[in-house]
């Protein structure tokens, strides 16, 4: 008798929730809004970032109310909302190494969690009770790494917003940049503009009026996936050379920007900085950036542009940083965490007249008199990107390995062409089919040029003959 | 007291869903965090509370074909939570459901958790279709993948699903869809003259799909473990 209840009531909640549906990546939503939520870490910081983790949400729609509970274990079944830290281990049915899980009641509501958009037809329901498990075997962390942190994943953010998430309706995303989906964390600490799309359309009436840009420095391309699940499809933004003087180019490439505003930014701007230390501000070095006049959506850059360093920038080393902002005065909005990142690695600026040789270290082999600069990076089949190793062969040659020495994986040689066809040719074959990408630096001239092969295929030889002009 | 008006709360509601975080591994990491790895046929289930009656899982027994790495019995039992039947209908988003008959190639992890690796990314589908007019087996992960053999290496390749014993590409919804891009930025320099757009870099040329991975590249890639 209490299932056939429960049943006609699941019935009933379909029925009304189907009135206020909108297309998105969501299904099922809760039946009390605004949300209390019990947080039973006991950790003072864990609690901490268990607030900020739902606060996240309610920066764009006001549905969580996050509060310390006592330390008690889980309690599934009892009505309340609770995020809390719980052994895997013993779990029949459950691989010990899951992440966090979402269980929610009752049944249907959810639908299928890794459609989205929902199928036409589907019906979703009312949660009663939604909770937030993350497993207590992860080390994890809660200050914010950089990007190639390898801490990230277990990066305590990620999972409980994206799980949150869940217990908002949403559903895996994996044609986006999204939470929701399963990139590597770094990204997904995130609220992307799909999944404010998502959340809008599922609390119309809790949606708040903000204006907030934000950037990062990766592009999605969902062709790059492996199988279907989001790994692979982050390229990381670069910068090229990692050298260069004063008054020389610096070629960036695969930033994003987002609108997760409620309306179109009339005069959105990103900007590039040079910066001595990681904390990017428009007091920084300013080398240059994109406007949008108007920004209603989303862009980015996969191509690349090359933006000048000024002269007179003094002699040192940077991080290159982006920030968003409005205007020729690069206003910037309230909502902060996404209005600024950071690339990890510093680059260098000679100053002065341009420098004609490049430094070598462990992944930039210097051919030709010390002329060329030639690197390579190389992403593994998790979607990690790594530098690989050089061996200099001879001045106009390099070997390249990825897991040890006794594997080589590209051969790279720069040949001075000038004195019959007045240009250096770079040539390059490799033995891989993981994806990697070559960058080739002239010092001299500051032209750069980068190759790249997509994981999974078999790798095309390099025979480029045009690109460096500048003779001797 | 609490505990038992949970349970008897959790029972007479009976259903849950769920939406569950896994990491996700590589081929390599599946493969290596498996205890067992064996292929086998679905001959019953049954369903049992767990978690002090606060959820259910499904025991599938399994009769074993072949065993290609670990100790397996001529008939094993696989493990995934939630699981419906009379007495219980919980629904674990993301948990495989396993029908009877069929078969399976499993990656299974140790006790007491007894299920695959990741759940569906240990899981394949092992299905018989007809290619070009000959009969060939493939394996389908439980996520929708078909493992294919591309450039000497086992991947997981396109989502397909086999209908009338023939293969076909699963549709992929556009979550995009009404929200497409802005146009490209104006790019300009501190001093306001124009960037230099770069030429797009010369990515390679997109290989073929590469072939169907067979039984044998997987015993292969099994038997090459760590």
């Amino acid at each position: 008798m209490k299932k056939l209840l429960a049943i006609a009531l699941l019935l009933a909640a379909s029925s009304a929730l189907a009135q206020n549906r909108t297309a998105g990546c969501s299904c099922g939503i809760p039946g009390s809004v605004p949300t209390t939520w019990e947080i039973r870490h006991v950790d003072p910081t864990a609690q901490q970032a268990a607030v900020n983790a739902f606060n996240t949400w309610n920066l764009y729609v006001d549905t969580l109310r996050p509060q310390v509970g006592s330390a008690v274990s889980y309690d599934f079944g009892n009505g309340h909302n609770e995020i809390l830290f719980f052994d895997f281990s013993t779990v029949p049915g459950l691989d010990s190494s899951t992440v966090g899980f979402a269980p929610s009641l009752p049944q249907g509501a959810f639908g299928n969690f890794n459609q989205c958009p929902m199928p036409a037809g589907t019906s979703c329901g009312i949660f009663s009770e939604a909770d937030v498990w993350l497993s207590n075997a992860i080390d994890w962390h809660v200050a914010r790494p950089n990007v190639d942190d390898s801490r990230d994943a277990a990066y305590y953010y990620s999972t409980a917003i994206h799980e949150i998430g869940h217990t908002m309706g949403l559903h895996h995303n994996f044609k986006n940049i999204s939470t929701m989906n399963y990139y590597q964390d770094f990204a997904g600490q995130f609220v992307s503009r799909a999944d404010v799309l998502a959340v809008r359309s599922q609390f119309p009436s809790r949606a708040k009026t903000v204006t907030d840009l934000a950037t990062y420095a990766f592009r999605y391309d969902d062709t790059l996936q492996n199988g279907s699940y989001g790994n692979g499809a982050l390229v990381p933004a670069t910068v090229s050379p990692a050298q260069v003087a004063a008054g020389g180019n610096l070629t960036i490439r695969n930033w994003t920007i987002e609108n997760l505003g409620s309306s179109a930014v009339t005069s959105a701007r990103l900007r590039f900085f040079l910066s001595t230390d990681t904390n990017i501000t428009t007091s920084d070095i300013y080398i240059g950036g994109f406007k949008w006049e108007p920004l209603t959506t989303w862009s980015d850059d996969p191509d690349g542009f090359q933006f000048t360093v000024p002269a007179g920038t003094p002699a040192g080393q940077y991080y290159l940083g982006a920030i968003v902002g409005s205007g020729d005065n690069l206003v910037q909005d309230t909502i902060t965490y996404n209005n600024s990142w950071f690339l990890p690695g510093k680059i260098t600026i000679g100053g002065g007249a341009p420098s004609a040789v490049c430094t070598p270290t462990s992944n930039r082999v210097c051919l030709n008199s010390n002329r060329y600069g030639v690197e390579l990076t190389f992403r593994t089949p998790d979607g990690a990107q790594n530098n690989a190793t050089v061996i200099k062969y001879t001045d106009n040659s390099a070997l390249y390995w990825f897991t040890g020495p006794d594997n080589i994986e590209v051969v790279v040689k720069v040949l001075n062409a000038c004195g019959f066809a007045n240009h250096y040719w770079v040539y390059g074959a490799a033995a891989t089919d993981l994806q990697y990408t070559l960058t080739v630096t002239d010092s001299k001239s500051g032209k750069v040029k980068t190759y790249s092969h997509a994981a999974g295929t078999p790798a095309t030889a390099i025979a480029d003959q045009s690109t460096f002009d500048t003779c001797p | 007291m609490k505990r038992l008006l949970s349970l008897a709360i959790a029972l007479a509601i009976a259903a849950s869903a769920s939406a569950t975080s896994m990491r996700r591994y590589s081929l390599e990491e599946v493969r290596d965090r498996a205890e067992s790895v064996f292929v086998g046929r679905v001959v019953s289930s049954s369903v049992r509370p767990v978690m002090n009656g606060q959820l259910v899982a499904t025991d599938y027994t399994i009769e074993v074909g072949e065993v290609l790495a670990g100790t397996v019995g001529a008939t094993t039992t696989v493990t995934f939570l939630g699981g419906k039947d009379s007495r219980y209908d919980v629904a674990i988003a993301g948990s495989p459901a396993l029908a009877n008959g069929r078969s399976y190639l499993f990656f299974r992890t140790k006790q007491p958790n007894n299920t695959t690796v990741g759940w569906n990314q240990g899981l394949y589908r092992v299905e018989k279709v007809n290619l070009n007019g000959t009969e060939q087996t493939v394996l389908i992960s439980g996520d929708g993948e078909m493992l294919r053999m591309t450039h000497g290496r086992l991947v997981r390749a396109e989502s397909v699903t086999v209908r009338d014993g023939a293969l076909v590409k699963a549709a992929v919804g556009d979550a995009h869809a009404g929200d497409p891009r802005d146009g490209n930025g104006v790019a300009l320099n501190a001093d306001g003259t124009p960037a230099r757009r770069v030429a797009p870099s010369n990515a390679a040329a997109a290989e073929g799909p590469g072939s169907i991975a067979t039984m044998d590249d997987v015993r292969l890639f099994v038997r090459s473990r760590q």
